[in-house]
């Protein structure tokens, strides 16, 4: 008899455990812009892996300097911006 | 004044100032209890956050080991460092977040009190401080061989490098044992701004002194080793998948799983500090860089076959500029080295004292823990300062490999804070086969698809740690609720409001 609680016990939590488990399981973002800046640092992110490898070139050269600089330099503030626009609008 | 006896003061007052500062951290305790000692009582405002991250994120291989990187392997180094920073200052905060609710509500101050109370190990608790220690210990020794070398180097062989080390390493010893993060943050922030200023000078007047300014010395690199503009660079050894598992293992190794930065997240004073220290520490991350990278890949262009080239940036300082200069730059690069030897000081020793020591001792007293603390700083300070008088490369590889290791921490901690149906067995497993295949990998130098062995340990730890989840028993329900129950609720949403 003992023994039966036990498990049924055992059982229980694990059932609870698991409606806990699937109310509380969200990895992606949960808003609108929060999808949207997401996807911003991601495309930036592929620009690099694996963008260099069309965009691996030192000319032309802007604004007086290589390509890959300006590119590397310009996509990881492209990130940059959309963090602190996250930290503004979208995180407490 | 000889140029030794000049270089020799101007490095003794720098490091006076940073021992002074230091000691008005400890002055500044708000209580002797452990959580004041490993976590500042929670009580970090942002200028203290924002340079004990920044400040210790950049080590003895940033001012040394970038020049050697710039050197060998070129433009490589601009696709891997502003990304890892940046994508680290984003992680920063949505780990960041989590870890400081749970830290604030249940008392956390090192990752193995968060990984415990979730995964109910102690065994798992113990683990992890003695990995994680382990791989923080040669962080710690590269520090002292960093000082050692640039105090020799600067003082003109006045100071030999094992003195420099010595001196250098009591300096942080004595602020770190009696201040603990407190002191640790007081100093971080004067020499966060000591060293970007000193860096950034140094290098911008050289690359105007030789190379004639930044857009000379694109043509001259454009001209004399264009394929140092490109990757894999002149050595040829940072192929795109190669620079992508840097990028990836440093942005998770160094940014969001090693242990004093886990330990920062716990320190801030509130959400919208942690915020924008996350947001905002790209910009000095990368910016610190910026004259650095002119210069690191015209003195490959200008002037080639350099034997050491770790060394180019004291080295032409001293050659090419005023003294005085010269050594207010080295003094820079001492601040680099000391900032990150006195946070990994500090963490080892949590790690030692909450994760192993208060594992085995459950009922020791809050004055034990810190007495405890001081006796493992004093002990990792000896046997790191042992170790590095055997001089270790500065190499920024070592940094690489160091921050592999731990990595491994985070898809355990990516469980609990995001993954309720992580499980003890899963978390074990997958810490274990992780560790294993970067000390595999690393040994036995496996180079798979061009892709470093910490990229392969955390992509093996991560399968282990999600199949053998999903095939054992969940954790039980009073825990879920606990984290990630309490992380979803109005309690948890008010806190945020109130700190914000």
């Amino acid at each position: 008899m003992e023994l039966e609680t036990s498990a049924k016990t055992v059982v229980d939590d694990q059932e609870e455990a698991m409606r806990l488990i699937k109310k509380h399981t969200y990895i992606l973002p949960r808003t609108k812009l929060g999808w949207t800046l997401t996807v911003i640092v991601i495309i930036s992110f592929l620009m690099v892996y694996p963008g260099l490898i069309w965009a691996n070139t030192a000319y032309p050269f802007l604004f007086g300097m290589p390509f890959t600089y300006v590119w590397l330099t310009f996509w990881v503030h492209v990130m940059l911006v959309a963090g602190i626009y996250a930290a503004r609008k979208l995180w407490v | 004044m000889s140029p030794a006896i000049t270089s020799t003061i101007i490095l003794a007052l720098f490091t006076f100032i940073v021992l002074a500062i230091g000691l008005f951290g400890w002055a500044k305790k708000l209580d002797n209890n452990a959580s004041d000692f490993f976590v500042a009582s929670r009580t970090l405002g942002f200028a203290a956050l924002f340079f004990t991250y920044t400040a210790t994120y950049h080590s003895a291989s940033a001012f040394l080991g970038t020049g050697g990187f710039l050197y060998a392997h070129g433009m490589s180094y601009w696709a891997i460092g502003p990304y890892t920073q940046t994508l680290g200052g984003i992680l920063l905060y949505l780990v960041g977040s989590r870890v400081w609710l749970l830290g604030k509500k249940y008392d956390f101050m090192t990752p193995g009190d968060l990984l415990d109370a979730f995964y109910q190990s102690k065994f798992l608790k113990v683990l992890t401080g003695i990995v994680l220690a382990a791989f923080v210990i040669p962080y710690i020794q590269l520090q002292l061989a960093g000082a050692g070398w640039i105090t020799e180097f600067a003082t003109l062989g006045a100071v030999p490098y094992v003195w420099g080390a010595l001196i250098s390493g009591i300096v942080v010893l004595i602020f770190v044992y009696l201040g603990g993060m407190r002191s640790v943050a007081w100093t971080d922030i004067f020499m966060g701004i000591f060293m970007f200023v000193a860096m950034v000078a140094g290098c911008w007047y050289l690359t105007d002194v030789l190379y004639g300014g930044p857009t000379q010395t694109w043509l001259t690199v454009a001209e004399k080793t264009p394929n140092q503009l490109l990757l894999p660079g002149d050595a040829g050894y940072f192929s795109l998948p190669m620079a992508f598992s840097w990028t990836v293992i440093i942005t998770i190794g160094l940014s969001v799983a090693a242990p004093h930065v886990i330990m920062r997240m716990f320190s801030a004073g509130s959400i919208k500090v942690l915020k924008w220290v996350a947001v905002l520490s790209p910009l000095y991350l990368i910016w610190i860089y910026i004259s650095y990278i002119w210069f690191g890949l015209g003195t490959k262009a200008v002037f080639p076959g350099i034997e050491f080239p770790d060394e180019i940036l004291p080295r032409f300082l001293y050659e090419y500029t005023p003294l005085v200069f010269a050594a207010i730059v080295c003094a820079g690069g001492l601040a680099a080295v000391l900032s990150t030897a006195n946070s990994q000081l500090h963490a080892a020793s949590a790690l030692i004292t909450r994760d192993v020591y208060q594992t085995i001792k459950k009922d020791a007293s809050d004055q034990r823990l810190v007495s405890v603390g001081r006796i493992a700083i004093v002990v990792i300070f000896l046997f790191s300062f042992y170790a590095s008088i055997e001089k270790p490369p500065l190499l920024a590889m070592l940094i690489a490999l160091a921050t592999g290791g731990m990595a491994q921490l985070f898809p355990m901690l990516f469980g609990a804070l995001f993954w309720p149906r992580a499980t003890k067995a899963g978390a074990l497993s997958g810490f274990v086969v992780g560790t294993a295949v970067m000390v595999w990998f690393t040994l036995g130098k496996i180079d798979l698809l061009d892709m470093m062995p910490g990229l392969w340990a955390l992509l093996f730890n991560a399968v282990v740690f999600v199949v053998v989840s999903l095939c054992t028993r969940p954790q039980p329900a009073e825990v879920i609720r606990k984290f990630h129950g309490f992380l979803d609720s109005n309690e948890a949403k008010l806190l945020l409001k109130q700190s914000s």
